[in-house]
């Protein structure tokens, strides 16, 4: 529409994780006349600070939005996470607001227990791809294992290192999802801290379900980013 | 103990002193099995080559075109774990100095200093590393020094005075030029940058620079050699072998590309094109 050449790309999975290979190889050969847009908050410094930077308008207009219609801040934000481009954009409209909960959802695939699926966080360990260190889908090698997830954009298997809070969030769940699978792996994020070092640090945070018991007299009231789209209710 | 000790800095300055350039082979480890990625290795250091680059095969190679992609898939698909990449290091160093090409994941989850202290009791003359930068690679540095291996960084066309400068004293062993901005693979004409990055590394330091992508033939290895300490070849050995028929076939190509360029690489000095 803008000119723009679409490379579709045929290597490896063929999947995001080797759309970012091939622009890696592409921007090192063209590296005078291109610059590097990578849509998710993953790749090297600082380039996830970029897109973090870039994408925190889905959490100020929520958080504004919130404001507006609903005379408060919502209780939670709630994110998908892939590669966590959508999600550090929502989460980091609320890091100031104490009183609201991050929540992410990872892509469950066919279940964690099958191996297919994107739950990086979930079953992943520390690592380095794309010239971040995260928790990534490795194999005992350190070879990528490849991620899957009926979600283009959160089919890869490793996730951006400004996601606030330690690398790894804490207070792990399993809980209902709201997608037709019947479960989806979920995370609480702590506020952020000094330590930039992966940690498998948990604290125990009430699961989504249990937010209107959590959050007292008032109605409850969630900002959730499902992909493109942010709604509040 | 370690049987660290055959770095490769002394062959490349012997190399330096007989009045020519070195010749430095490549090939993954396990491609296209462990046992025939030893053959053809072995074959190369016989056959004229002076110090061997063992690839450890990743399954995102980032620096690489498609023909070492293609082979380092094939070497993952037959089951090579990264334990045999020092079984291969461990028979080529028998007859080279040899040193693994590895992006950083996988050494970082063997153990980097269990990897260090492999690679040496195995014979290994230490790590090139595409894909960590020397303000990054302190652990590396440090199991490095411990263990006795060389350290080899890339700079490339594009690098800052800074970053030559920076790049060059983290390195031991040689110093990576990488001749053109882009992946590894075989090119038509020889790079036209590659002259004045070699001049400018010389602007910092005294180590052996060796120059890799794109040489495929004995006469690119001339043109090279007439600048450079070494000559890096990697995706025309991978081609040679995926276009040989058999085994047999395959270690008669490399033997023969060897030759033509241990030959390009003894033309080399004083014939630089003015």
């Amino acid at each position: 529409m803008l000119g723009a050449e679409v490379v579709p790309v045929s290597s490896g999975s063929r999947t995001l994780k080797d759309a970012i290979n091939e622009a890696l190889r592409d921007w090192v050969a063209n590296v005078d006349s291109t610059h590097y847009l990578l849509g998710t908050a993953a790749g090297a410094h600082p380039f996830p600070a970029l897109v973090r930077d870039f994408t925190r308008g889905i959490g100020d207009e929520a958080r504004a939005q919130s404001l507006e219609l609903l005379g408060r801040l919502p209780d939670a934000a709630l994110a998908c996470v892939g590669g966590g481009s959508n999600a550090i954009g929502l989460f980091t409209g609320f890091l100031a607001d104490e009183s609201v909960r991050l929540y992410g959802f990872e892509a469950g695939g066919d279940g964690v227990d099958t191996g297919r699926h994107a739950a990086t966080i979930t079953a992943g360990d520390v690592g380095v791809l794309h010239g971040t260190r995260s928790f990534l889908l490795q194999d005992g090698d350190g070879q990528t294992i490849e991620s899957h997830s009926i979600s283009a954009g959160l089919d890869y298997p490793g996730w951006g290192p400004s996601m606030p809070g330690s690398p790894r969030p804490a207070g792990r769940r399993t809980g209902p999802s709201p997608t037709p699978r019947p479960w989806m792996p979920w995370w609480s994020w702590p506020r952020p801290r000094a330590s930039s070092q992966p940690s498998r640090a948990r604290t125990r945070s009430p699961a989504p379900s249990t937010l209107p018991a959590s959050s007292g007299r008032r109605p409850h009231s969630w900002c959730a980013c499902p992909a493109e789209e942010t709604r509040t209710w | 103990m370690s049987r660290a000790g055959r770095t490769a800095r002394p062959t490349l300055e012997a190399a330096r002193e007989a009045g020519r350039s070195a010749l430095i082979g490549y090939l993954p480890a396990g491609f296209p099995t462990v046992d025939a990625s030893i053959g053809l290795l072995r074959e190369m250091a016989r056959s004229g080559a002076d110090v061997i680059e063992v690839g450890l095969p990743y399954s995102d190679p980032v620096m690489d075109g498609p023909t070492i992609q293609a082979a380092a898939q094939q070497a993952l698909a037959a089951g090579t774990r990264t334990a045999d990449v020092f079984a291969v290091v461990a028979a080529a160093a028998e007859l080279a100095p040899t040193l693994v090409m590895t992006y950083w994941n996988p050494v970082e989850r063997y153990g980097v200093d269990r990897f260090a202290a492999d690679l040496a009791s195995a014979g290994g003359a230490g790590l090139i590393t595409p894909d960590l930068i020397p303000d990054e690679a302190a652990e590396w540095v440090s199991a490095a020094d411990r263990h006795g291996l060389d350290k080899v960084f890339l700079v490339a066309p594009s690098s800052t005075e800074q970053r030559l400068a920076l790049a060059s004293d983290a390195c031991r062993g040689f110093i990576y030029a990488a001749a053109v901005m882009g992946v590894t693979g075989a090119r038509e004409q020889t790079s036209l940058v590659a002259p004045d990055l070699v001049k400018r590394v010389r602007a910092v330091t005294d180590k052996p620079v060796g120059v890799g992508l794109g040489v495929s033939n004995g006469r690119q290895a001339a043109e090279v050699a007439a600048y450079a300490d070494a000559v890096i070849v990697g995706s025309a050995f991978v081609r040679s072998v995926l276009e040989a028929g058999d085994e047999s076939a395959a270690l008669a190509a490399v033997a023969a590309l060897t030759a033509d360029l241990a030959c390009g690489v003894r033309a080399g000095l004083g014939s630089a094109p003015s």
